[in-house]
C-alpha cells in the first residue's frame, strides 16, 4: 500500500465543529485500519502478464457494503470457493443494518414450520403479489398479474429466503429465533381482507446466552464469520467507479479513501453491490423522490454511490419513487440528516396528527412506511405539499402517560423540539412561530389562517370518536397492526400513573378540555432508500433492456427492493437483503474468470 | 440551519450566579445519571444532564422496559465505538456539535460560567469538547475511561494547558458510589474559582469573547 497522504489538519476549530470536519476524520481512522488488514490478508495482484494492468487487490468477488446483504453476499461466495474481498465506505463495520432493529421477515422458516404454522407456498404468494403491486393485482391472471421478474424476485424470496438464513446458521454465521419471543407475535404490515390471525414471521439474532441481538448483533455474528473465514474487510473504501476490459467488462472497481488515494480491487468473477440508498444525496433525492426527504435513519454514508456507478454501466434502474419511509422530528433532522431516531408511530391516545389547515389526514397508529406517504400529498390548487410538514399534537395524559415513547421526553426531562403552551389558541401561536424560525429550511411552511378553527373541528369529532372508541375518519385502532404495535411496542403505557386505559378502543382517548397542549413538528424520513438498479432473480443486475450486466451482481438498499414499494412487515428490508445477499455472492462466485485486459 | 441544540435533558436551578454542571451521562446510561452527583458536588450550582441522542434499542427508542430480556438495550449513547474501540466519527461529531450548540445557549441564557462532568463515553465527549471549544469551559471534569478518543483529532487539537482539567480513574467512581468523587470534583472545582478571582481580569476577557462570537456566530 502506498503510504498515507500527509493530509491537511481537520478543520475542527476552536469555534463552530462541522460535521462534515468529522466525516473527514473517518478517513484517516479508515486508512489506519485499511493498511493492517490488505498487510496480512490480502495479496496483491500477480503481474502474470506485461499487458495485465495492476491492481491492488486482487479477489475473485469483490462485495462493497458490510450490511446484512453484503456479509451474507461475501459468506456466501467464500464458501462457494472464491476469494472474496469486501469494501465499506464507513471507518465501521455494519452499515445501516448495524443500527437497525436487526430483524429479517423469511416467510415458511423451518421454525415456524416445526411449530406447527403451515404457509402454503400459492396463498402467500399470492399475499405478497397482492401487496407489492395492488394496482396489477389478478386473483386469477397468470403470475397474479405481475411482469416476469417482479414475479419471478418475489417468488425466489419465498423460495429461497428461509434457506439463505438456515443456511448462514449451518456455516455457524449466524444464529436465528423468531422475533415474538419477545412479546409475542406481533402482525405483518399488510393485512388481508378478513385476517384475525397473527402469523409472525420475523426472525432475529440469538446471543450464545439464548436472548435475542438486535441489528449491532447480527452484524456482529456475520463480522465474526468472516474474520474466521479470513475474509478481507477494507474500511473505509469507497467504492467509486467499475473498471472494464477491452470488451467492455466489469473486471474490477476503483475505490476511493475518504482522503483521496484510491486502490484498483481485481474482481475476476464479479463484484456485488450490497451497499446503501441514497438518503443522505441531496441531487438524488431531487431526480427521483416524490417530494422532500428531510433525512432518515440511514447510515449517514447511504449517499447513492452504486446509483452512479450502475448508470455508468448502462444498468436500468427501478422503485426509484420510493424508500422505507417513516417519520422524524424536523428539528432533529435539519441539524444533522442521519437522525439518531424515526418515528415508527406516534405514541400517546390523547393525540393526533394535524397538518398545517389543522386537518387530521391520517391513521396516526398505521404502520410507518404507509402512513409517511401521506407526507406527499399535493395540493394543485394551492401549488403546495399540504401535508408537507404534520403537527404530532397532544395533551398533559399522554405527556405522562406515554412519556419517553420516541419523541416524548421521559418524566422530568424536556425536549428542545416539544413546543407547549396552555390552549389551543396559545398552541396555534406558539406552533407558527417556531415555523417561522424554521422557515428558510422548509419551503417557508406556515399554519393556514384556518388552522385554529380547523384544529377545533377536529378535535371535536376526534373527542366524540374516542368516546364511542371509533374512529369515523381514519378507522385507527380497528386493525391488528394498529392495536398490536401500539400496546406491546411503541407505545406502551407507563405503570404507575394515575391515568386510566381506554376501555373500547386502546389507540382513542378525548384530549383533556383544559389544561397544557403539546406538538411536535414532523417531517417525512426514511430508514433508507430501496430504488436503484434492477436485479432478476439471479440477483444479476439488467441494463436497459432488461439483460443482464455480466460479473455485476446487486442485493440490499441499493438495489430496486424485489418486493417493490412495499414494506411487508418487521424485517421486510433485511428479508429480502439476506436471501438476494446470499443468492449474489454464490453467482458471483460461479461466473467464468475474466481477463483484465 | 437550526442552531438550537436538540437534546432532550434533565435540569435543575441553582442559586444566582453560581454557574452550571453540564454533566455527559456514561454510555447505556440516560440523563438521571449523574444529577445526583452534581447536587453532591455543589448544590448551589445549576444542572443540566443532556441525554444522549442515540437509543441502544430502535424499538424502545426512549427506554426500554424494564425487564430482563431489554435491560441489555436500555440506554443511550452518545456515539458508536469502531473496530478498534475508537469513536466513530459521524455520531461522535453530531453529539459534539449538539454540546457545543449546548454550551452557547447556556452562555447566552447567563447560566455561565459553566464546568463540564463526563463519565464513560460522556467524558470521551468531554475530552472532545476540551479540544474543540475550551473556551466554552471553566473546567473539565473526566471521570472513568475516556480513552482512546477519535484517531487524529487528540494528536492535531491539544487541550490547551491553561484548562483546569480532572481526570479521575474509573475505580475512583464506581457504579454503586457515584458520589464517592463528589468532594474532590468539589474541591478541584473551587479551587480552580479561586484561582480565577487572582487572574480576574483575563476571565472577564475570556468571558466577553466567548458572548462577542456568539453574537457573531
Amino acid at each position: 500500500m502506498p503510504p498515507e497522504n500527509e493530509t491537511e489538519a481537520p478543520r475542527a476549530t476552536r469555534r463552530g465543529v462541522s460535521r462534515r470536519d468529522f466525516l473527514q476524520l473517518a478517513g484517516a481512522a479508515g486508512a489506519a485500519l485499511t493498511a493492517a488488514a490488505c498487510a496480512t490478508a490480502t495479496v496483491p495482484a500477480a503481474a502474470a502478464g506485461a499487458a495485465e494492468p495492476a491492481f491492488d487487490v486482487d479477489a475473485d468477488v469483490v462485495v462493497v457494503g458490510t450490511g446484512a446483504a453484503g456479509a451474507t453476499a461475501a459468506l456466501y461466495a467464500h464458501e462457494a470457493g472464491a476469494k472474496a474481498v469486501v469494501l465499506e465506505k464507513a471507518p465501521l463495520f455494519g452499515g445501516t443494518t448495524a443500527k437497525s432493529g436487526g430483524v429479517y421477515w423469511i416467510p415458511n422458516h423451518p421454525i415456524e414450520r416445526a411449530r406447527g404454522l403451515k404457509e402454503p407456498r400459492e396463498r402467500t404468494l399470492q399475499a405478497m403479489c397482492r401487496a407489492s403491486y395492488p394496482l396489477l393485482y389478478g386473483e386469477t391472471s397468470p403470475r397474479y398479474g405481475l411482469p416476469q421478474n417482479e414475479y419471478e424476485l418475489i417468488e425466489t424470496l419465498y423460495d429461497r429466503g428461509a434457506d439463505a438464513v438456515v443456511g448462514l446458521e449451518k456455516m455457524g454465521a449466524l444464529v436465528s429465533m423468531s422475533a415474538d419471543s419477545l412479546v409475542g407475535p406481533l402482525p405483518d404490515y399488510f393485512e388481508p381482507p378478513g385476517a384475525t390471525k397473527i402469523v409472525d414471521r420475523r426472525y432475529w439474532a440469538k446471543k450464545s446466552d439464548g436472548s435475542f441481538g438486535l441489528g449491532d448483533e447480527m452484524v456482529r455474528q456475520l463480522r465474526v464469520a468472516l474474520e474466521a473465514r479470513k475474509v478481507p474487510v477494507l474500511l473505509g473504501h469507497r467504492a467509486a467507479r467499475g473498471l472494464v476490459n477491452a470488451r467492455g467488462e466489469l473486471v474490477g472497481l476503483e475505490a476511493e479513501k475518504l482522503q483521496g488515494a484510491s486502490v484498483r480491487v481485481r474482481a475476476r468473477r464479479g463484484v456485488v453491490f450490497a451497499s446503501g440508498g441514497f438518503t443522505h444525496d441531496d441531487e438524488l433525492v431531487r431526480r427521483f423522490q416524490p417530494g422532500p426527504v428531510f433525512g432518515g435513519c440511514a447510515a449517514p454514508t447511504n449517499q447513492g454511490d452504486f446509483v452512479r456507478i450502475a448508470e455508468s454501466l448502462g444498468a436500468k434502474l427501478g422503485n426509484m419513487q420510493s424508500a422505507w419511509r417513516a417519520q422524524i422530528v424536523l428539528e432533529q433532522a435539519l441539524q444533522f440528516s442521519s437522525t439518531p431516531d424515526d418515528v415508527f408511530m406516534p405514541p400517546g391516545d390523547s393525540m393526533v396528527l394535524v397538518n398545517r389547515f389543522g386537518r387530521r389526514v391520517v391513521d396516526e397508529k398505521s404502520n410507518y412506511n404507509e402512513r409517511t406517504r401521506i407526507h406527499y400529498a399535493w395540493d394543485p390548487v394551492r401549488h403546495e405539499w399540504a401535508n408537507l410538514l404534520l403537527f404530532m399534537i397532544y395533551d398533559q395524559r399522554t405527556a405522562e402517560l406515554f412519556a419517553g415513547r420516541f419523541p416524548l421526553p421521559p418524566a422530568g426531562a424536556s425536549a428542545p423540539y416539544v413546543i407547549q403552551a396552555n390552549g389551543a389558541a396559545a398552541l396555534e401561536k406558539a406552533l407558527d412561530a417556531r415555523l417561522a424560525q424554521l422557515a428558510g429550511r422548509t419551503g417557508d411552511v406556515r399554519l393556514d389562517g384556518s388552522f385554529g378553527a380547523g384544529f377545533a373541528e377536529t378535535r371535536r369529532r376526534f373527542d366524540a370518536d374516542a368516546a364511542r372508541g371509533v374512529d369515523s375518519e381514519f378507522s385507527r385502532g380497528e386493525r391488528i397492526y394498529d392495536r398490536e404495535w401500539h400496546a406491546k411496542i411503541w407505545s406502551f403505557a407507563n405503570p404507575g400513573t394515575k391515568h386510566k386505559l381506554p376501555a373500547k378502543n386502546p389507540t382513542l382517548y378525548p384530549f383533556a378540555a383544559s389544561g397544557p397542549l403539546y406538538a411536535i413538528i414532523l417531517a417525512a424520513g426514511t430508514l433508507d432508500t430501496n430504488g436503484g438498479p434492477v436485479i432478476d432473480r439471479g440477483a444479476r443486475v439488467l441494463d436497459a433492456w432488461g439483460k443482464p450486466i455480466r460479473g455485476l451482481f446487486g442485493a440490499g438498499n441499493c438495489i430496486a427492493s424485489p418486493t417493490g414499494p412495499y414494506y411487508y412487515a418487521g424485517g421486510g428490508t433485511l428479508g429480502p437483503a439476506v436471501t438476494f445477499g446470499c443468492i449474489a455472492g454464490e453467482n458471483a462466485a460461479r461466473e467464468p474468470e475474466r481477463a483484465a485486459s | 440551519m437550526s442552531a438550537r441544540c436538540q437534546l432532550v435533558r434533565r435540569e435543575r436551578a441553582g442559586a444566582p450566579g453560581a454557574g452550571t454542571l453540564v454533566a455527559l451521562h456514561s454510555d447505556g446510561a440516560d440523563s438521571r445519571e449523574l444529577v445526583a452527583l452534581c447536587e453532591a458536588i455543589d448544590a448551589r450550582r445549576a444542572v443540566v444532564a443532556p441525554q444522549a441522542p442515540r437509543a441502544k434499542s430502535p424499538f424502545h427508542s426512549s427506554g426500554a422496559p424494564d425487564t430482563p430480556a431489554w435491560r441489555a438495550y436500555a440506554g443511550f449513547a452518545w456515539f458508536r465505538r469502531g473496530e478498534d474501540a475508537r469513536p466513530e466519527p459521524a455520531s461522535f461529531g453530531d453529539s459534539l456539535a449538539q454540546l457545543e450548540a449546548l454550551a452557547l445557549e447556556l452562555h447566552a441564557g447567563g447560566a455561565a460560567p459553566l464546568a463540564l462532568v463526563g463519565r464513560g463515553d460522556g467524558a470521551t465527549l468531554a475530552l472532545g469538547a476540551a479540544r474543540a471549544f475550551p473556551e466554552l469551559f471553566e473546567a473539565v471534569v473526566a471521570l472513568g475511561r475516556a480513552r482512546p478518543e477519535l484517531a487524529s483529532f487528540g494528536e492535531r487539537q491539544p487541550i490547551p494547558a491553561d484548562l483546569p482539567l480532572l481526570e479521575l480513574e474509573a475505580g475512583e467512581t464506581s457504579d454503586t458510589d457515584l458520589c464517592s468523587a463528589a468532594d474532590r470534583i468539589r474541591e478541584f472545582l473551587e479551587a480552580r474559582r479561586e484561582g480565577a478571582r487572582h487572574g480576574r481580569g483575563r476571565e472577564q476577557e475570556a468571558h466577553q469573547d466567548v458572548l462577542q462570537a456568539h453574537r457573531h456566530g
